[in-house]
């Protein structure tokens, strides 16, 4: 049995290293251009914010907030002013309170560090690598926390699907908040379940450290306190996490009221204040698109997979996790509001997977695989259409077509007919080779995003 | 409880030095001439050129009222520039030409240039006010 537990291990530990450089190597590819650079000032703005605080020791960047003093000014990273920006100066800030700064610090201090000195010298072939390395890292996470939730199985595909799919790989390289408050959100998790396994406090407290981290990266980071909170059952535990969590988190306001209290204060309130501009749509808007910046949708079946498998899961009787993490997100995410851009999203991505990948496991090895073939359709399809838009190969649809009618079929008689095995095993295997083609679906169509489709994309 | 006791302890202790290294930080590192050239000076990898048509500015400035018109005449080609007019710090046609050449990372030097305001000629010392549209031809 250990030599066959070793075997084991070195087979998933292989298989997550070659998930982790598939993942890699798809988000650096076309990583500069992709979403264009200006697209999103923010990127910029948040490695302002950390080359700022480390020369100036006082943050700078760009507000969105209303009744701040801003100083109009002209600066052109990437001659974003030629390409995507149109015409008007930035509304620059400082103090720049906007946001905890640690997003600020990741990408400002990886700029530093390659030699940027001045706000113009930040360009994105530097900013976003830093973020690559924490969307590779969130593969890892993933695979581990969905591991322990659910299965090895579970962890496999999540992890094969969230390294694979385009939005997660777009979506993976922007020098968002969101992309630095996941891996702290999901490091907590992982340690959260590791502590249930092994019943050790410590990891708890480590844990509550994360979760306080996630804030100083975002204030939406406090879902990590949330679902913390939710997750733990003893109480001890629980008063030990808060404490220590809301105490990390408190260090922002630290930070704000020692570089400039009253600045700090202003900007806390007009925050408050914010114009709610989701929509009342939002969930709806949520569920039916896949929106990655403010103006981008790239279209991707997977999170609709996932929100169809938590639906699954939502209906079992013991509560989940990851229910608990993903409702706790769209609390938190309905509640913080503002105007939908595209990054809002990425916090929720992680538990789409691992909800995607529980359902899929489920149907490869779980008693119904009907609903699984359904649903690999909805991904597989789209991609497939993406691929071959404006170039359709009449022989691929008419294996669509017949192909998805007969398994279809296949699994429905196998459910008519439990008793034979062979319908079963033979459904099982369609539904392998769907999954198998959905992921190079994946695979074929992220790599095609380069900067000319970009522009098409709308 | 004992451990949340030590850790408040270490804690009120680091929230301490980070209070007192920011504001030695600050205290030590900030000054208006280092934030304006944080946010003026060229990035040392910006491809210069001394053709101000080569580089166009995207869209228009979304204040109203509060722009500056810019054309360039060059030798076989024109380029069109809306600034925004809160953003250019000296407020005089060279002021408008050198905010504008930062940004394009222009290296013509301006006295080759004959602007006119209105049909009327005008020197880079010459006031500007908003919705002023200046025309320059590239000698």
């Amino acid at each position: 049995m250990p030599s066959f537990m070793n075997k084991k291990s070195w087979l998933i530990g292989f298989f997550l290293s070659l998930v982790l450089v598939i993942g890699y190597q798809l988000r650096v590819k076309n990583s500069v251009n992709v979403p264009l650079p200006g697209q999103s000032l923010d990127e910029y703005s948040n490695a302002w914010v950390g080359l700022s605080l480390i020369r100036l020791g006082v943050p700078v960047g760009i507000s969105g907030l209303s009744g701040i003093a801003t100083y109009p000014s002209y600066i052109n990273p990437d001659r974003v002013f030629s390409s995507t920006v149109p015409g008007g100066a930035l509304a620059i800030s400082y103090p720049w309170f906007d946001h905890p700064p640690l997003m600020g610090l990741v990408s400002g201090s990886v700029a530093y560090l390659r030699g940027d000195r001045v706000f113009e010298d930040v360009s994105t072939a530097t900013i976003r690598k830093p973020i690559i390395w924490l969307s590779t890292l969130n593969i890892a996470l993933i695979f581990l926390l969905a591991y322990l939730w659910f299965s090895p199985l579970t962890a496999v595909l999540a992890a094969l699907l969230y390294a694979t799919s385009p939005l997660a790989i777009v979506g993976g390289r922007m020098v968002q908040a969101e992309n630095g408050l996941v891996p702290m959100w999901l490091i907590s998790l992982c340690l959260l379940a590791l502590a249930e396994k092994y019943n050790k406090t410590d990891l708890i407290r480590l844990a509550a450290f994360f979760a306080g981290l996630a804030v100083l990266f975002k204030l939406s980071g406090v879902v990590a306190i949330i679902s913390g909170v939710l997750i733990i059952r003893k109480r001890r535990d629980l008063i030990e996490f808060l404490a220590i969590s809301i105490s990390i988190a408190l260090l922002f306001v630290f930070y704000g009221l020692a570089i400039d209290g009253r600045e700090f204060i202003a900007v806390l309130m007009s925050n408050a204040e914010r114009t709610y501009g989701i929509g009342l749509n939002a969930v709806y808007d949520l569920i039916t698109s896949t929106k990655i910046t403010s103006t981008k949708y790239l279209t991707d079946g997977w999170p609709l997979v996932g929100w169809l498998a938590l639906g699954a899961l939502a209906l079992k009787r013991k509560l989940s996790p990851l229910v608990i993490c993903l409702t706790s997100y769209l609390a938190i995410y309905l509640l913080f509001g503002s105007v939908s851009y595209g990054w809002y999203r990425i916090p929720f991505l992680p538990f789409l997977f691992i909800a995607a990948g529980y359902f899929l496991a489920e149907g490869i090895t779980g008693l119904n695989p009907l609903l699984s073939v359904i649903v690999l359709l909805i991904p597989l399809g789209i991609n497939l259409g993406k691929i071959f838009e404006g170039n359709p190969l009449p022989w691929l649809i008419s294996i669509f077509r017949f192909g998805t009618f007969g398994l279809i079929l296949l699994a429905l008689t196998s459910l008519v007919w439990p008793e034979k095995r062979i319908l079963s095993l033979a459904v099982r295997a369609g539904l392998l080779l769907l999954l198998v083609a959905a992921i190079a679906s994946n695979i074929v169509y992220a790599k095609m995003i380069d900067v000319n489709y970009w522009y098409k994309v709308n | 409880m004992g451990f949340l006791k030590k850790y408040f302890i270490a804690y009120g202790i680091v929230v301490l030095l980070l209070v007192v290294f920011l504001k030695w930080h600050k205290e030590k590192s900030f000054s208006n001439d280092l934030l304006t050239q944080m946010l003026t000076a060229q990035s040392r990898s910006k491809y210069r050129t001394d053709d101000p048509c080569l580089y166009t500015l995207a869209g228009e400035p979304e204040v109203a009222g509060q722009y500056l018109k810019l054309t360039f005449l060059c030798p076989g080609k024109e380029a069109r520039f809306s600034l925004d007019y809160r953003a250019i710090v000296k407020k005089t046609v060279g002021g408008a030409i050198e905010e504008l050449f930062r940004l394009n990372g222009v290296t013509l030097d301006s006295s080759k240039l004959k602007c006119k305001q209105g049909g009327r000629e005008v020197s880079l010392t010459d006031p500007i006010v908003n919705q002023d549209n200046i025309e320059c031809l590239v000698l």
